[in-house]
């Protein structure tokens, strides 16, 4: 009983999580810029890939066609899961302010963007580093040397 | 309730629904304007392959081929943080 009850549970998630991959597929493409597509592939990461994993770890617990095999296939799935929810933001996170930071692609289409009010400015940078700019030849001895004293 | 039939059914749609997918994603990784949409569709396609080799490593009642939807996803994140470094660093240092 408890059994079949799981499996539905896990084929319900994998079959759901199909389908977010399909929504955030149709985003990714139909979108028009950089930041509105990284929306819909968080859905595409979340939802589409670590939902279905879980699902189908709970699946994999009770499919007694993988004999003893099913407890690996079980941990291997539950994994993969916490490993994509660890992964996925820090990966588009990490992506989508190397693009702002950079200036790779267009501007965002914002009416009023205070992050980039907050910005050091370029030529502002430019001359905080021509101020602090070191003189070839003036610089320190180090402390700490790997040469062998007393030879 | 048999099991084995029971998930070959749920194996039919989900594949199909996951192939439309990757199929889109495809095209998205092939068109996009800048680095960074390729980097976000290859992604995502690997990400939801990594999901698609753990159920089909259920059915070929295999666990060496869910075995590898681990590296596929770590793959992924080590693309978007080159991509990162060398965009904002000028260099990947390893």
């Amino acid at each position: 009983m408890i059994e079949e009850v799981i499996f539905i549970i896990g084929s319900i998630a994998i079959l759901l999580g199909a389908i977010y991959d399909l929504i955030a597929a149709i985003g990714l493409l139909r979108f028009g810029d950089f930041y509105m597509r990284s929306h819909a592939a968080t859905i595409g990461t979340i939802g589409g890939a670590a939902f279905p994993v879980f699902g189908a770890g709970l699946v994999a617990l009770v499919y007694h066609p993988l004999g003893s095999q099913r407890f690996f296939m079980a941990g291997i799935a539950f994994t993969v899961g916490v490993l994509i929810l660890l992964i996925a933001p820090t990966g588009s996170h990490s992506l989508v302010s190397a693009v702002y930071f950079g200036k790779v692609g267009k501007k965002p289409p914002l009416v009023v963007d205070q992050l980039e009010e907050d910005l050091p400015r370029r030529e502002d940078v430019a001359e905080l580093v021509r101020e602090h700019e070191e003189v070839p030849g003036e610089e320190e001895e180090p402390k700490f040397s790997f040469r062998r004293v007393g030879r | 309730m048999n099991f084995e039939s029971a998930f070959l059914n749920v194996l039919y749609f989900s594949a199909v629904i996951y192939a439309l997918a990757f199929i889109l994603y495809g095209i998205r990784a092939i068109k996009g304007p800048t680095t960074a949409d390729i980097i976000l569709a290859v992604d995502c396609l690997s990400f939801d392959m990594a999901a698609f080799m753990v159920v089909l490593g259920i059915y070929f009642k295999s666990i060496m081929l869910a075995s590898g939807a681990i590296i596929l996803a770590l793959w992924a994140f080590m693309l978007d943080v080159y991509y990162t470094k060398y965009v904002l660093y000028g260099e990947v240092e390893v």
